[in-house]
C-alpha cells in the first residue's frame, strides 16, 4: 500500500463507528422466514408460521423455513402468523408502460414482515394491535412491514408507503396491508384524487406513474423532459390537483386527469430536485442544487415567472421540501446526520435548524398535516406551528434497551394519526397508531 | 447441524465477524438500517450453502454483502447527498461536533460511484487483497486497481477528508 492508502485505511479504521446492535443468528433467521413465506404464499394453501411456541411449522417444506422456526421460537419469543390465498387481481390495461404490472391483494399483521413480491398475496384476520415499547403517544404497531423511510402518506382512508419496490395501501381500519403492486420509484408517493403517483429517475428525465389508488392498479405513466434527480421529495400536488415534479432542468406541471405535462418551469444555475406548492397554490418552491450550494427559488405557480430566491451555502442538498403559510421547511445532510431546517417565508437567508430531526434520516422528513407540521426521527417526535415554526408539543423518543426506536413520516387518515415505526431490538418495523398531544392541533389550518 | 437445522460453525461465525460486516456495512450503505439489512441478507443468503463453503466463509459473506449493495444501487438512489458544513449548528452543539467526522467520512463516500465505494470498503477497511477484492467484485486484479485509483483521485477532492486522513480525531 502507498502511504496515501495506509492513511485513508487507517481513518476507516478509526471513523467508522461500533454498530449499536449486532446481528444475530436469530435475526438471520427471521429474515429467512421472512423470505420463505411468499415463496408458500399464493398457492391456494393457508400456512401459518409460529414462532415462539416450538413446534413443526404448518409450511411446505423449506429448507430456511423449517430450519427457523425452531432456531427463532426458542430465542425470541415472537409470534409471527402468516396466511395466504390466491387472490391476484388482474392489473386493468392503462396507457403506460406499466400495463404488464399486476396488483396484489395481500395482508400482514403485527409481527410478520410480510415482504411478498408482487405476485403472491393473502389475507388474513385482523390482528391485534402490538403496544411498542416506551408507548410514546400511545404507540401500537397495527401492521408490521419494512418501509422505505419518509414515505408513508393518507389518503382517503388508506395509508400508502412505499415498501422494498412495492407501493402498498394499508387500510388502519383493518390493521392490514390489502393491495400491494411493484413501482419503479423510491420517493414519497402522492395521492391526488383516485390515484396515486410515484416518481422515479429515468434515462432522459422523470417518469410518473399513476395507479388506481383503490386497487394500485396502474393507471398510466407519464413522460417528463429534464434529467433524472433523485425521487425523494421530487413531487407535489398543488390544491387544485395538479402534479409538480423536479426534473432538474425544469419543473413539470402535469395535468393528472390527462395524463400529459401542460407547462415547463425553467431552472437555470443549477438542477431541480425537490418541490413544494404553498398551502393556496399559489408559490412554486424548488430547491435547486448547483455545485456545493443549495437554492430556494419560488415562482408563480400559475405563470411560472420567476419570484426570487436564496441560497444555503456550502450544503449541497436540501430534499424532502414542504411549504406553509409561514415559510419553506426541508432537510439536510446525509443520513444520520440529517436535519430539518425552517426557512421563514422561503427566505434561506433566515434559516432556523429545528430542534427536531437530528439522527432520523428520511424518518425525519417533515410532513404538513392536520394544520401542523410533524417531525419525527430517532431523538423526538414533535409537532409544530406551520406559519411560525414553533414546537407545539413534543416527547423524547424511548430507546428500547438502548436500541433507538424510530418515528417518522406523520400521517392522519379519517382523523387518526399514524406513523412509521421502526424498533430494531423487539424486530418491529411497521405502521403504528399513534395519539398525538392535544396541544398539536391548536388552531392550525389543514394541511395538505 | 444443530438448532434444529442451524449449520455448524454458523452461530459462532455470526457471534464472531457481525459487528465486523455491520461496521463494513456502514460504510457502504451511510447507515445503520440498511447496513444491518444488508448483512442479514448476505448471512442469510450463506446459510443454505454454509456447509460448502470450505475455508472462507467470510469471503463468501462479502461477496454477497457487495452484490447486493450494488443490487440496491442500481435499483434506487440511496439517500441524501452529504452536506460538508452545517446550515446552523449553535441548537445542537456537542451532539453535531460529535458526528461531524463521521458525516464527513459518509459525504467523502457518497461521492463515489457504488463499485469504487465498494473496492474502497474491502479493500482499505476489510482489508482485503487485490486479488479477494476482485473475487468478491466479481472483476479482474485491473479493474480493483482501476477502480481503486479513481477512488482515491475523488476522495483527494473531498473536503475535509484530507484532515481526518493526516490526523482528525473522531470525538
Amino acid at each position: 500500500m502507498t502511504l496515501e492508502e495506509q492513511r485513508l485505511s487507517d481513518m476507516l479504521h478509526r471513523l467508522t463507528p461500533e454498530p449499536p446492535r449486532t446481528v444475530t443468528v436469530e435475526d438471520v433467521a427471521i429474515h429467512l422466514a421472512n423470505q420463505a413465506a411468499p415463496r408458500h404464499s399464493g398457492d391456494g394453501h393457508t400456512a401459518v408460521l409460529r414462532i415462539g411456541k416450538r413446534g413443526r411449522p404448518r409450511l411446505a417444506p423449506a429448507f430456511a423455513a423449517a430450519s427457523v422456526i425452531v432456531v427463532v421460537g426458542a430465542s425470541t419469543g415472537i409470534a409471527v402468523a402468516l396466511t395466504s390465498s390466491q387472490h391476484n387481481a388482474k392489473a386493468p390495461a392503462s396507457g403506460g408502460a406499466s400495463t404488464s404490472a399486476t396488483a396484489t391483494t395481500v395482508s400482514s399483521a403485527p409481527g410478520t414482515d410480510d415482504t411478498a413480491p408482487p405476485g403472491s398475496s393473502g389475507t388474513h384476520p385482523r390482528q391485534q394491535p402490538v403496544p411498542i415499547a416506551g408507548s410514546l403517544w400511545g404507540g401500537e404497531l397495527i401492521v408490521q412491514q419494512s418501509l422505505d423511510p419518509g414515505t408513508l402518506v393518507g389518503g382517503g382512508n388508506s395509508l400508502y408507503a412505499l415498501s422494498n419496490g412495492n407501493l402498498i395501501r394499508v387500510d388502519p381500519a383493518k390493521g392490514q396491508i390489502v393491495e400491494r403492486t411493484s413501482v419503479p420509484g423510491t420517493g414519497r408517493p402522492v395521492v391526488d384524487g383516485n390515484e396515486v403517483w410515484v416518481a422515479s429517475p429515468s434515462g432522459s428525465g422523470m417518469t410518473l406513474s399513476a395507479f388506481n389508488a383503490a386497487t394500485l392498479s396502474p393507471a398510466g405513466t407519464v413522460a417528463v423532459p429534464g434529467s433524472p434527480t433523485q425521487p425523494e421529495g421530487a413531487l407535489a400536488v398543488s390544491p387544485g390537483g395538479d402534479l409538480y415534479v423536479a426534473a432538474g432542468s425544469n419543473v413539470a406541471v402535469v395535468d393528472p386527469s390527462s395524463h400529459s405535462v401542460i407547462q415547463h418551469i425553467g431552472i437555470s444555475g443549477g438542477g431541480a430536485g425537490s418541490v413544494a406548492i404553498t398551502p393556496d397554490g399559489a408559490t412554486l418552491y424548488a430547491g435547486v442544487t448547483s455545485g456545493g450550494s443549495f437554492r430556494l427559488e419560488a415562482f408563480n405557480a400559475a405563470t411560472g415567472a420567476s419570484l426570487g430566491g436564496s441560497a444555503m451555502p456550502d450544503t449541497s442538498n436540501g430534499g424532502y421540501l414542504v411549504a406553509t403559510d409561514g415559510g419553506v421547511w426541508g432537510t439536510t445532510g446525509s443520513l444520520m446526520t440529517q436535519r430539518v431546517w425552517f426557512a421563514p417565508g422561503g427566505d434561506l437567508t433566515k434559516l432556523r435548524t429545528v430542534t427536531g430531526g437530528v439522527d432520523g434520516g428520511l424518518d425525519s422528513a417533515p410532513t404538513y398535516v392536520n394544520g401542523a407540521i410533524w417531525i419525527g426521527g430517532i431523538q423526538s417526535l414533535e409537532c409544530l406551528d406551520p406559519a411560525s415554526g414553533k414546537v407545539r408539543a413534543g416527547s423524547q423518543i424511548p430507546g428500547d434497551r438502548g436500541v433507538p426506536e424510530h418515528f417518522g413520516s406523520v400521517a392522519f387518515v379519517g382523523g387518526h394519526a399514524y406513523t412509521a415505526f421502526q424498533d430494531q431490538h423487539a424486530q418491529q418495523v411497521g405502521v403504528a397508531a399513534v395519539i398525538p398531544p392535544m396541544a398539536c392541533f391548536a388552531g392550525g389550518a389543514t394541511g395538505s | 447441524m444443530a438448532g434444529g437445522g442451524e449449520p455448524d460453525g454458523f452461530r459462532a461465525f455470526v457471534e464472531a465477524r457481525s459487528s465486523a460486516l455491520l461496521r463494513s456495512g456502514w460504510l457502504l450503505t451511510g447507515d445503520w438500517p440498511s447496513a444491518e439489512d444488508l448483512v442479514q441478507t448476505a448471512l442469510a443468503a450463506a446459510w443454505p450453502r454454509w456447509g460448502s463453503l470450505d475455508q472462507a466463509p467470510e469471503l463468501y459473506v462479502r461477496k454477497i454483502m457487495v452484490n447486493t449493495f450494488l443490487r440496491w444501487r442500481q435499483r434506487k438512489w440511496n439517500g441524501e447527498i452529504a452536506t460538508e458544513k452545517l446550515p446552523e449548528t449553535r441548537v445542537y452543539g456537542d451532539a453535531f461536533a460529535q458526528v461531524d467526522s463521521r458525516a464527513t467520512l459518509t459525504a467523502a463516500l457518497d461521492r463515489l460511484p457504488a463499485r469504487q465505494r465498494a473496492v474502497v470498503v474491502l479493500r482499505y477497511f476489510a482489508d482485503m487483497t487485490e486479488a479477494q477484492t476482485a473475487q468478491a467484485m466479481g472483476c479482474s486484479l485491473g479493474t480493483v486497481k482501476s477502480h481503486a485509483a479513481k477512488a482515491l483521485s475523488r476522495l483527494r477532492d473531498a473536503p475535509g477528508l484530507a484532515e481526518l486522513m493526516t490526523g482528525g480525531v473522531a470525538q
